[in-house]
Formats: structure tokens, C-alpha cells, sequence
């Protein structure tokens, strides 16, 4: 079980103050943190270089002087990989997530809880705002 | 490590630590709340702290004015020698009078970020790296070991989370935003006065050994100088910026005015926010829907803007349809829009999908946000989907959204 704390600690985060230190945070395979989605995939990416992502874990976006960031990191006693670029869709994609052991969880610098998927190969996608053909920016 | 280590704060000692952060803050943020001799004299004692001569001080109206006489005193060194003489104020007083408008006008069509390297000075990084990082350093060895971890913790979520939150996440980062990053780093900040204060509250603790003297009067000085929010030092004078003359703040500490300017100064600066979020001017001054959606194509101004001009007063003036309401709220309802009102960049027409956040924001409110969606689209649920690539089923079997 990773709680709040457990990855505020880890990621330099501040917890937002409506949620609760200890709460568990969801594992499931398809989850959604604002305008970011994680969903499982077998494709594989495309010429993006993987690295592995240490407890700090990894911008995933980062928003207008630094706001509303995404950050990727490893649950507790978990390993994952990261390999940013385009896995199928190059407007939308973030990355190749691959969560070789426990959790990959997704934390918001600002009001969006935490969530976490379990072991598996995820996109890691964004949505297009048809609008400007971008994607969706806050 | 100190012999001794403080593990917990009374009752009334936490009082006061609130107390004093409250009212830094408070004065930081007031219009009134800055005393213009004592960061003069604060400014002139940085500068000798670093070995260099005590500078003229010239106080402008605002952080544009900043820059303004930034170019004109770094273009003629001559001039700033002469400031530091007995008619220094007079001349100053009449210099920039005489050229404030000019340069203005000059600049005007400028990119800011190219004035960077004019402006930027060795003195800066001295002021920064000595009287900044150094002592910073030095206050951090002599005080931190001295706390128990847990206190260390609670002091820097109350005190230093607060203060940097308030000031510099809050305020700074949105000026920030509006300068760039280049003058950002030009220009001093005053949200670093926070910094100070957090170690010089510590220092003043019962039950905590204080630093020497001649540390914790440097740090006083900085702490004092950097009240003042902008300010440029430049080799023998210092260019500082009168206080804002408006301030508007919601109860999370975010600047907000549904009604004028954020934030403003004399020299004409102003920032219009709502929530935090910057807009440009019109959107507060002349809200109109039509624009909100043609102009404002970053979701959370849009968000902001429609959340104070009213959702359904938008609908009811510009005539949207609805075309599906799911009935969910993050689902959400899909409007149908009169033509010409919502437009791709290829010209094709769209709708638009109203929506609610995962979260709540901390305050408790829902955000609602307005995405634009393809025409062909006829439920809620299949124009959630289409803005992810995904298919609808695939869209509705997500386990968690927040």
C-alpha cells in the first residue's frame, strides 16, 4: 500500500490539503489525473529511449511556470520504466510506461489526488483540443 | 550537532510564530505596508556587506519603471556617480521625469527578454550568491541541527510553506509569468525576504543558541531590502519599486478581482487574475462569451472566465442547444453551438462538452471546464472520449478519474 505521504515524501510534493496524508492511493489499470490518462497498451514506443525512474520520479507535464505538474514514480517496492515520446497517436502521447514490478503512481502539484496502476505496459496520453490541434493546456 | 536540540514549541511560542508570519504577510501584501527608509537603508548596507561601495537609491512606481531606469542608469555610467552626490535625488527627480516617457515610448515595441543581457549585472549575482546562498547556508548549519526533526517539519510546513506558498507561489510566480522568465532573474524578489525570516525566527527561539551578531545583522539587512518586491542593484545604485498600489487576494491567498485589476502598480503595471489564473484585461473589464471561447484557448482561463460571467447566463445569451446531458457531472453535458461561435483552425465548426474536475479543488468548489468537440459528436460520453483518441466504451470503463 503507497499512501500520500508516502510519495509526497518521495517526489518533493506538497500534499494538497484537502486530502488526506494517509489515504491510500487507488491502484487500478485505467485511470484518469485531470487532462492526463493512463491506459494499458501492447504496443511498443517508438524510437524513444527507456529509463528507468528513481523514487524522485519524472515530470510527465509540466504546465505555464512550473504549475500543474504530473509527476511518474515508483510505489513503494516498485520499479518502473519510463520512455517518453509517441507510443501510437503523436498528438496526444506522453510516453511508454512500464510497470515492471508493484505500482506507477501519477501525482498533481495541484488539486488532483493521486492514482496508481499496477504492474503492465500503460500510455501514458494526454487529450487534443480540436480547437487549436494541441493538447488540451491548463 | 548542538548539545542540546529543541523538540517542541509551546502553546503561546506557536502563537506567536502564526502572529508573525500573519503579519509579514499582511505587510508585504499592503499597499502601505512598506517603509521606504528602512529598505534604503537595508539596500546600502547589502551592498557594503559584499565589500562594495554604498549605492545611491532611486525609487520608481513599479516594476516596468524598474526596468525602464535599469536601461537608462546602465547605458550612463556617469550618471550614476553623480546620484550618489548631495543634489542626487534632485537630479534623479528631474532625469527621469524628463525620460521616463521617452524610454517608454522607445521600448515600447521591444521584447523585454532582449533587455536581459543590458541589464543584467555582476552585482546581482554577488548580492545573490553572498549575501543570499551564503548566508542562507551558514543559518541553515548553525539552526537546522539544532531542532528536532519533527519540529523542523512543523515549522517548515507552518512558517516556511506558508510564507513561500502565499508570497512567492502565489504572487511571484504570476508576475514571474507576465515579465518571463529572462527579467525574472534580472530583477530581485521580494518573496526571498520570506526565506530570512523563516531563519531568523528560528534563531530568535527560546531554547535555541543564536547565531553571532554580525550573521544575523546581514541577515536582517536582506531580510529588510528584499521587503521591497522589485528591485534591480546596479553598480553604485540601487533602482527599488514603490509598493503596489492594489492588491486583491481570494481566502486561498490567489490573486482575484472579477471586477479591475489583480494587482497593480503606479507606473501602470497591471495584472488581471481570477483564482490565479492571469487573463488578459479584457476578460475582466469587458467579459464577453463570444471571445471567451474564440480567444481563450488555455481550459483553465476559459474555465475562470465563464465560471464569473456565469455557465448558463452564456448559454441563454448565445443561444447553445443542449445536445446531450449525460447526467454525470465529469461526463458532463454536450452543447450544440450556433455557428461561426466555436471554429478549428481550419474554419470547421464546433461544439462544446461542459464538464466537471475528478476533484474537488481544495476550497470544497467543483471546477467546471468548457472543451471544444468535433460537430459530429451527439453524446457527452463519445466527446470525452474522441478528445483522448479512445474509443467511447473504452472512455466509460476507466477505474478512477481524479
Amino acid at each position: 500500500m503507497t499512501t500520500y505521504a508516502d510519495i509526497a515524501t518521495r517526489t518533493g510534493t506538497t500534499i494538497p490539503e484537502h486530502l488526506l496524508a494517509q489515504a491510500e492511493i487507488p491502484v487500478l489499470p485505467r485511470v484518469i489525473q485531470g487532462d492526463v490518462m493512463i491506459i494499458p497498451t501492447t504496443d511498443t514506443p517508438r524510437r524513444t529511449k527507456p529509463i528507468p525512474v528513481g523514487s524522485e520520479g519524472v515530470n510527465v507535464v509540466q504546465g505555464d511556470i512550473g504549475r500543474n505538474r504530473h509527476i511518474l514514480s515508483p510505489g513503494l517496492d516498485s520499479s518502473i520504466v519510463w520512455a517518453p515520446g509517441v507510443v501510437t497517436d503523436p498528438d496526444r502521447d506522453y510516453g511508454h510506461l512500464t510497470v515492471t514490478s508493484g505500482t506507477a503512481v501519477l501525482t498533481h502539484t495541484g488539486e488532483h489526488g493521486s492514482v496508481a496502476v499496477p504492474e503492465g505496459t500503460y500510455r501514458v496520453l494526454g487529450q487534443l483540443d480540436p480547437q487549436t490541434r494541441r493538447r488540451v493546456a491548463d | 550537532m548542538a548539545a542540546t536540540m529543541l523538540t517542541e514549541l509551546t502553546p503561546a511560542q506557536w502563537a506567536d510564530i502564526h502572529n508573525y508570519r500573519d503579519q509579514l504577510i499582511t505587510e508585504l501584501c499592503d499597499p502601505n505596508g512598506l517603509n521606504e527608509a528602512a529598505v534604503t537603508t537595508a539596500a546600502k548596507a547589502c551592498y557594503a556587506a559584499i565589500g562594495n561601495p554604498k549605492p545611491a537609491v532611486v525609487w520608481v512606481d513599479g516594476p516596468m519603471d524598474v526596468l525602464l531606469a535599469g536601461v537608462l542608469l546602465s547605458s550612463t555610467p556617469a550618471l550614476r556617480g553623480q546620484l550618489g552626490g548631495q543634489l542626487g535625488d534632485q537630479l534623479w527627480g528631474q532625469l527621469w521625469g524628463q525620460l521616463r516617457g521617452q524610454l517608454r515610448d522607445q521600448l515600447g515595441d521591444q521584447l523585454w527578454d532582449q533587455l536581459r543581457d543590458q541589464l543584467w549585472d555582476q552585482l546581482w549575482d554577488q548580492l545573490g550568491d553572498q549575501l543570499g546562498d551564503q548566508l542562507r547556508g551558514q543559518l541553515r548549519g548553525q539552526l537546522w541541527g539544532q531542532l528536532g526533526d519533527q519540529l523542523g517539519g512543523q515549522l517548515g510546513d507552518q512558517l516556511w510553506g506558508q510564507l513561500r506558498g502565499q508570497l512567492g507561489g502565489q504572487l511571484g510566480d504570476q508576475l514571474r509569468g507576465q515579465l518571463g522568465d529572462q527579467l525574472w532573474g534580472v530583477i530581485g524578489h521580494g518573496w526571498w525576504s520570506a526565506d530570512m525570516a523563516f531563519w531568523l525566527t528560528i534563531n530568535r527561539l527560546h531554547g535555541i543558541s543564536p547565531v553571532a551578531d554580525d550573521l544575523r545583522l546581514k541577515a536582517e539587512a536582506i531580510q529588510t531590502a528584499l521587503r521591497c518586491h522589485w528591485w534591480l542593484p546596479l553598480g553604485g545604485v540601487a533602482i527599488m519599486s514603490r509598493q503596489h498600489t492594489e492588491l486583491h487576494r481570494d481566502n486561498r491567498g490567489r490573486l482575484h478581482n472579477p471586477t479591475g485589476p489583480a494587482w497593480a502598480w503606479a507606473d501602470g503595471t497591471k495584472l488581471y487574475a481570477l483564482e490565479g489564473i492571469r487573463l488578459p484585461d479584457w476578460a475582466i473589464t469587458a467579459p464577453d462569451p463570444a471571445r471567451f471561447l474564440a480567444e481563450l484557448t488555455n481550459a483553465e482561463q476559459r474555465r475562470v472566465a465563464f465560471a464569473a460571467y456565469g455557465w448558463q447566463r452564456s448559454a441563454e445569451q448565445l443561444g447553445w442547444k443542449v445536445l446531450d446531458d449525460s447526467g454525470d457531472p465529469y461526463t458532463g453535458c454536450l452543447y450544440q453551438l450556433p455557428k461561426g461561435l466555436l471554429e478549428g483552425e481550419e474554419g470547421e465548426s464546433l461544439n462544446l462538452l461542459v464538464g466537471r474536475n475528478g476533484s474537488p479543488h481544495p476550497g470544497g468548489e467543483w471546477a467546471m471546464y468548457g472543451l471544444p468537440v468535433a460537430k459530429r459528436h451527439r453524446t457527452a460520453a463519445a466527446a470525452q472520449a474522441s478528445l483522448w483518441g479512445i474509443e467511447p466504451e473504452e472512455w466509460l470503463a476507466v477505474g478512477v478519474r481524479t
